[in-house]
């Protein structure tokens, strides 16, 4: 309906009608976009927070790396909404009229001038009386009198709805309190590879000197790989085609170098490939050095195939061979021994191998890692300790596992990150040297998070599980450090790689 | 010349102010009847006539008298009976003898040639005299002897029927009551009421009315009733109205249909606008409103919304019944 402006009076109706239009249309968006967006924050983040309680499953949209992406879509949509329900409820002028007539008691006249101006060019005497009759009374009505708002009772509950659905964006279940919410859990067997990968990774740090760009990205891989397996991203079976693959390349990279990290990998491999035969008699996933290596047709047609022709816990079990080899190595190459160690290693592989030794290694440090878990435990004072990996698994005398690794659990139980001190509290690990020494060392997890003794009670309390001072110690702090010296009655400990301090 | 918006305001406000004063000066001398009072005054700004049903001794003689001395108009009053002719109503040709001794046929007025005319007791006259009084009413013409006799203007009628004593009455048929405009009951007063009137007719002090209007006032008066503007919600809301009032019709009401006797007629719309016009000029509005309707409905519609034998003997309130389909068509033109 359109107004005829051909008086002044009824241009001032035009213009009133038109301003009330806009505020409704303005107050109706505002009063949409708040209404919609607080139904909407709230239903995400309840389901946010069910999907995390494990309530619902396969609903979290803001799982993603840039959540705040997923929560910028959804304001977009909500905004999108009301500006359609806007438009849609835009109302016409003579219903505006209506309005005004009902709530600023116009007698009819807003509604009637409406018509009245839209009809007659040449206005009646009553006609012209009733237009300036309006515009007086008009003049004083506000649009606000015609279209009220209540929009900060809406604004208040919007801006909750928001802040919980912020409060669930921002704060990962998994950085909570066990006491407030449920925490996240991985497979013990996860835990254990992604340990194994992370030793194997900092082993090859240790070599990156050599081939440094080769190796680094390696060790990142495999860092890759260990956090993958953390937050439960990779299937059991694709992360043994993976990680056959990497070793594979891995494999093949140090067999082309002359290096002592093909050297030592070449040691690795055998003393897995040795183990292997000797506690199953089956064949190896990854041979170091073997036509059937880094080119197994086996493992490559695995991978693109989407199956393995390897159980999945052999390669696990030999990638544990394979890390704690590595690392018995480097702890032989100190800077005391570096000289030997290039000569002497076969011979200490192959004793390892025939002695048994892996399974001292996995006990001790076991026992060590247990004991660092219940006191760091006790010192928070969470009554039981949890038990730790070594406890629950079915580690059984026949399961030949790496250095500090678990053979894999046909039905595995779930264990907490933290508890297993993969996180922030302490992880402590232990291997034996030539010399049947313990060596304890707090292995670098996760890439950009440092492992932290949370007290120097429970290191010390850990080393006290092996009954006897430790030759030397890795990476812990040097006031810690001057702790355990005191200690054990002042019998001094070396440092580890990197460390300056020797056993005097 | 075109008048600006405040004059125009100020002229019909001055219009008001001489209605409000009618209404001041007639309510003195008839009292406690200030409903009845606006439903005539709205009825002859309406142009229409007015049939009045009270008992005797109301002062439905008084009101007339008054409200034609106020608006200074000419008063003229017929008793009708049963031995009452046409000709005693429009007039009669006559041999009239000049001075010089000629002899002429001339037209003697009858008491319709007046301004205001009060028919009393209508329905006591045969329906041939009462068809004469009709005819005037709806074409303001009078025919005697094949010539056409316009009447003065304003011409306003307000009939009288005495709803006791219905023996030797000739009550008026539905197609003619519809052409009154309004049917106005007048009630009982009330004992304050009642007092007063005695105390104030029977004293030495007799209130007595001045002229108000003029009939030239009154006729522009009538006409800028009609200018008042309605809004096309309210127009479609009284048509809706009128049409839920007919039992024929598919889809009405279920008490229409079996209540009913007959709807309201076209008149009957155009009764309602032209008299919510009136009602907001004589309340000083411009526009007519939902309230306008509702006040004339019932004078507009109590003579021509009638129930058949059926709704009588169900006790049906008719009156309700309107009030309900009134409002169910106005929710609909909201």
């Amino acid at each position: 309906m359109s107004v005829v402006a051909s008086d002044e009076n009824v241009r001032s109706l035009a213009y009133f009608l038109e301003a009330v239009r806009r505020r409704h249309v303005f107050v109706t968006l505002a009063a949409a976009v708040l209404s919609i967006g607080s139904v909407t924050f709230l239903a995400a983040a309840v389901a946010r927070l069910a999907a995390r309680l494990g309530l619902i499953s396969d609903f979290d949209p803001f799982a993603a790396d840039l959540p705040w992406i997923a929560a910028l879509w959804l304001f977009l949509g909500v905004l999108t909404s009301g500006v359609l329900w806007t438009v849609l409820r835009r109302p016409r002028l003579d219903t505006v009229a209506a309005w005004s007539d009902e709530r600023a008691r116009l007698d009819g006249l807003a509604r009637t001038g409406l018509e009245q101006a839209g009809r007659l060019s040449t206005p009646s005497l009553v006609t012209r009386a009733m237009f300036q009759e309006l515009a007086d009374r008009l003049s004083g009505v506000t649009p606000a009198e015609i279209v009220p708002h209540r929009l900060k009772l809406r604004l208040v509950q919007t801006a909750l709805c928001g802040l919980a659905f912020a409060l669930a964006m921002t704060v990962p279940i998994r950085q909570t309190s066990t006491r407030s919410v449920a925490p996240v859990s991985v497979p013990s067997e996860a835990v254990t590879v992604a340990a194994d990968l992370l030793r194997l990774a900092d082993v090859l740090d240790v070599h990156a000197t050599d081939e440094a760009p080769l190796i680094s990205g390696f060790a990142s891989e495999l860092r890759g790989l260990a956090q993958q397996t953390l937050e439960g991203r990779l299937e059991t079976q694709a992360l043994a085609s993976l990680l056959t693959d990497t070793l594979d390349r891995l494999a093949s990279a140090a067999q082309a170098h002359e290096s002592p990290l093909g050297q030592a990998l070449e040691l690795a491999f055998a003393a897995a490939a040795g183990s292997e035969t000797v506690d199953h008699g089956g064949p190896q996933p990854f041979q170091f050095g073997s036509s059937e290596g880094a080119t197994s047709p086996t493992a490559l047609e695995a991978q693109e195939s989407g199956t393995t022709d390897f159980a999945a816990d052999d390669v696990f079990r030999t990638l544990g061979q394979v890390a704690a080899s590595m690392e018995r190595q480097v702890s032989a190459t100190t800077p005391d021994s570096v000289e030997e160690s290039s000569s002497s290693a076969p011979s200490q592989a192959s004793d390892a191998v025939a002695s048994g030794g892996y399974y001292t290694d996995w006990n001790e440090e076991m026992a060590l890692a247990q004991s660092a878990r219940n006191a760091a435990i006790r010192e928070r004072g969470q009554g039981t300790a949890v038990a730790g990996a070594a406890e629950r698994s079915d580690d059984a005398p026949g399961d030949a596992a790496g250095g500090g690794a678990q053979p894999l659990l046909d039905a595995p139980s779930d264990v907490d990150i933290g508890e297993l001190g993969l996180g922030v509290d302490v992880a402590l690990a232990a291997t034996l040297d030539e010399d049947g020494r313990t060596h304890a060392y707090v292995p670098n997890v996760l890439p950009g998070s440092l492992p932290i003794a949370t007290t120097s009670g429970a290191l010390v309390s850990a080393l006290v599980a092996g009954r006897e001072a430790p030759v030397g110690l890795e990476r812990v702090a040097v006031g810690h450090r001057d702790l355990i010296t005191a200690y054990f009655g002042g019998e001094s400990v070396s440092g580890g790689p990197g460390d300056a301090n020797e056993r005097r | 010349m075109t008048m600006s918006g405040a004059a125009a305001r100020a002229h019909i406000q001055d219009v008001v102010e001489k209605l409000t004063s009618v209404r001041e000066m007639v309510g003195r001398v008839v009292k406690g009847q200030d409903r009845v009072l606006t439903e005539v005054l709205t009825a002859l700004l309406s142009g229409g006539h007015v049939l009045i049903e009270s008992e005797p001794g109301l002062g439905k003689t008084l009101l007339v008298k008054t409200l034609g001395l106020v608006c200074g108009m000419d008063f003229s009053r017929i008793q009708f009976t049963p031995d009452l002719m046409p000709a005693d109503i429009t007039g009669t040709i006559s041999l009239v003898h000049d001075e010089v001794g000629r002899t002429s046929a001339q037209f003697q007025r009858g008491p319709v040639f007046a301004q205001m005319l009060l028919a009393d007791e209508i329905n006591r006259a045969t329906p041939k005299t009462q068809s004469a009084l009709l005819e005037a009413m709806q074409e303001h013409t009078v025919t005697v002897a094949g010539h056409r006799h316009q009447l003065p203007v304003p011409f306003f009628v307000l009939a009288t029927q005495n709803p006791i004593e219905m023996e030797g009455t000739y009550s008026l048929p539905e197609a003619q009551v519809d052409r009154f405009f309004f049917k106005v009951d007048i009630p009982f007063p009330p004992k304050a009421v009642l007092r007063e009137i005695v105390e104030t007719t029977t004293g030495a002090d007799y209130a007595e009315a001045t002229q108000v209007l003029t009939p030239e006032e009154v006729v522009s008066a009538q006409a800028l009733v009609r200018e008042v503007p309605i809004s096309s919600n309210l127009t479609g809301a009284v048509v809706d109205f009128v049409a839920s009032t007919q039992p024929s019709l598919p889809g009405v009401d279920d008490r229409v249909r079996r209540y009913v006797r007959f709807g309201v007629s076209p008149r009957a719309a155009q009764t309602l606008v032209l008299g919510a016009k009136a009602n907001a000029l004589l309340a000083g509005r411009y526009a007519v409103t939902a309230d306008d309707i509702r006040a004339v409905a019932m004078p507009a519609l109590r003579h021509r919304f009638q129930l058949n034998y059926e709704g009588w003997a169900a006790s049906v309130d008719a009156v309700e019944l309107v009030r309900e389909l009134l409002d169910r068509a106005f929710r609909d033109h909201a």
